[in-house]
């Protein structure tokens, strides 16, 4: 998460930013409220008076994920993992894998004529993918995707007629198609994790639209059904995604259309639960069900509890003891109630 | 997403998110848009300009692409989210179009399905996102009027009523992109000004909203034939 450190109403000394644009959302200011007030802090940023506003956020960030995520990196897979588990996604994306996986790129809904990886590109991104989830920094993460993507853009026009230009229409199949060829199941918490814990600026750029992008893709392969006419899988894939849309939208992002997208949550019908398992649904049933958040943002809510936690010890015991108040402290059921305080 | 920085220096950042059945020619229109370059004479009588094309590292990719402009004095970036138009992948279209500011919907006037499918990511949009998205309809390939099977009349007439700005363009020919952008662009900015007066300080106000009751509809029945109702017409 970017903060929005530079602001230039806080810090008249500071001029405006260089570097793409920066939101002081309400989620990214949240550590920085605490930051802002901390002596230590405020000597880091003046000793570094000939660093430009984008790389100091760049280098707080780091700081913040290191001393934040890092030693809590492994706990949020687990919860990660619990969660997915929990829903079945991930037995549908292991499922649909071994269906799909022999498809070729226009079986998958893509172009004729788009190339795919070769073995040793293909390799190449294996590898990448793997560095991608030992990274515990959300961005370092993206950064990793983006690259990886781009290398299938180059396969894709390696083999093309010149001149040919493509668009989501046959990116979309080709990244299905490299998926498909890898470790879905972790692939899938890789995008959960920067899903959640990525700043939601940082959503709305180059970096979100190839996650949007990942995300789709293992989202085509989990909710994969041969037989079923398309619309059908439409409107129950749609349903899932605003669930998620809605969530991401409301923690973290501007208010202006939270008014169109509060309705009732009550209890579902029986009957339908076994057909939506599959999907990214809590299961339905009885109201308490529908009681708990869907579980990543519980992750993100503690995330940001943990690192408001931090800054919290770093103030109070000179920076010197934050490893022992580290993942130990965090409480399992943290609400995002909590966390969102610890933003505001 | 309106953001900006101190007064009488304000950047806005808007995503606009493309979409369309496959084929109908999206992924030219916006190429075209972005990688073409300005007529600096144009530029002037619009009061535009063309700034700097941030660099992705993905490169100049059709499927996501960024543009800076200068509309009136503000300073605008735009950043473009092509989406995959197969039917298949219908289902992905709400993660794409989340926090979008416009809409582009794109249908080839030769292909009267097209045009329905338009009508079906409208209603789609209105019902996820209110009216607060600025709607473009957007009848491309105009180069070939002769094979023209979706009537003026009717494009017209159905975006007026259900207030989205219909264009002609042709990617093919480069007619109509600047000014479908321009437009959209403006109508973007008027929309993120009158939330602007409406909020007074947005900062305090999202806080509050954030922490206000999220109610969320877990009824499967009611969302299947919502969602049937609208995919199905």
């Amino acid at each position: 998460m970017m903060l929005p450190l530079s602001h230039s109403t806080e810090q008249g000394a500071r001029t405006a930013l260089p570097g793409p644009p920066q939101t002081p959302s309400p989620c990214s200011s949240l550590p920085l409220s605490r930051l802002r007030g901390c002596p230590e802090i405020h000597i880091f940023i003046d000793s570094m008076a000939d660093t430009t506003d984008w790389e100091l956020d760049a280098i707080l960030e780091r700081s913040l994920h290191k001393v934040a995520l890092k030693p809590v990196n492994a706990h949020l897979y687990t919860c990660l993992q619990s969660c997915r588990d929990h829903d079945g996604s991930l037995r549908k994306l292991r499922e649909n894998q071994r269906l799909l996986e022999g498809r070729g790129v226009e079986e998958l809904e893509g172009t004729p004529g788009a190339g795919v990886p070769d073995p040793v590109t293909l390799e190449k991104i294996q590898q990448r993918w793997s560095a991608m989830h030992q990274s515990y920094s959300p961005s370092r993460k993206v950064h990793i995707l983006l690259k990886v993507c781009k290398t299938i853009y180059h396969s894709m026009t390696a083999n093309a007629n010149p001149g040919v230009v493509y668009g989501a229409d046959d990116f979309l199949p080709c990244l299905t198609w490299v998926i498909l060829r890898g470790d879905v199941v972790t692939l899938q918490l890789d995008t959960d994790y920067m899903m959640e814990l990525l700043d939601p600026t940082q959503l709305q750029g180059e970096g979100g639209y190839y996650l949007t992008s990942l995300y789709a893709s293992l989202f085509y392969i989990s909710s994969f059904r041969p037989r079923l006419a398309t619309r059908q899988l439409s409107t129950e894939a749609q349903q899932s995604l605003s669930q998620w849309q809605r969530r991401r939208t409301l923690h973290c992002n501007q208010s202006r259309r939270s008014t169109n997208r509060r309705t009732l949550r009550r209890p579902g019908h029986g009957e339908k639960g076994k057909e939506y398992s599959s999907d990214a649904e809590p299961e339905t049933g009885t109201g308490s069900v529908t009681d708990d958040p869907p579980a990543p943002s519980s992750v993100r809510a503690k995330a940001l509890h943990i690192i408001s936690e931090v800054v919290v010890a770093v103030r109070e015991e000179e920076g010197s003891r934050v490893e022992g108040q580290g993942p130990p402290a965090i409480q399992l059921q943290t609400s995002p109630q909590k966390g969102r305080q610890d933003s505001g | 997403m309106a953001t900006g920085g101190g007064a009488g220096n304000k950047t806005y950042s808007f995503k606009v998110v493309l979409l369309g059945e496959g084929c109908v020619g999206k992924t030219s229109l916006v190429l075209r848009y972005c990688e073409n370059k300005f007529n600096d004479k144009h530029i002037t009588t619009l009061q535009a300009s063309f700034l700097t094309k941030k660099l992705n590292i993905t490169g100049k990719r059709a499927s996501f692409l960024t543009k800076k402009l200068n509309i009136t004095g503000k300073r605008v970036n735009l950043a473009i989210w092509d989406t995959a138009g197969q039917e298949r992948f219908h289902a992905l279209g709400p993660i794409y179009y989340r926090d979008s500011n416009g809409a582009i919907l794109v249908y080839d006037i030769t292909d009267e399905d097209s045009f329905q499918k338009v009508k079906n990511w409208v209603k789609e949009l209105r019902k996820m996102l209110g009216n607060e998205i600025c709607l473009c309809i957007v009848g491309n390939k105009v180069d070939l009027e002769k094979e023209r099977h979706v009537s003026v009349e009717e494009a017209e007439g159905y975006a007026e009523s259900v207030g989205a700005k219909h264009y002609h363009t042709s990617a093919k020919l480069n007619k109509g992109i600047e000014e479908l952008f321009l437009d959209l662009c403006k109508r973007m900015m008027e929309t993120a000004q009158a939330e602007e007066r409406a909020k007074g300080n947005g900062a305090s106000q999202s806080t509050t909203s954030r922490r206000g009751v999220q109610i969320v509809d877990d009824d499967p029945q009611a969302a299947t034939a919502a969602g049937g109702c609208c995919s199905s017409a």
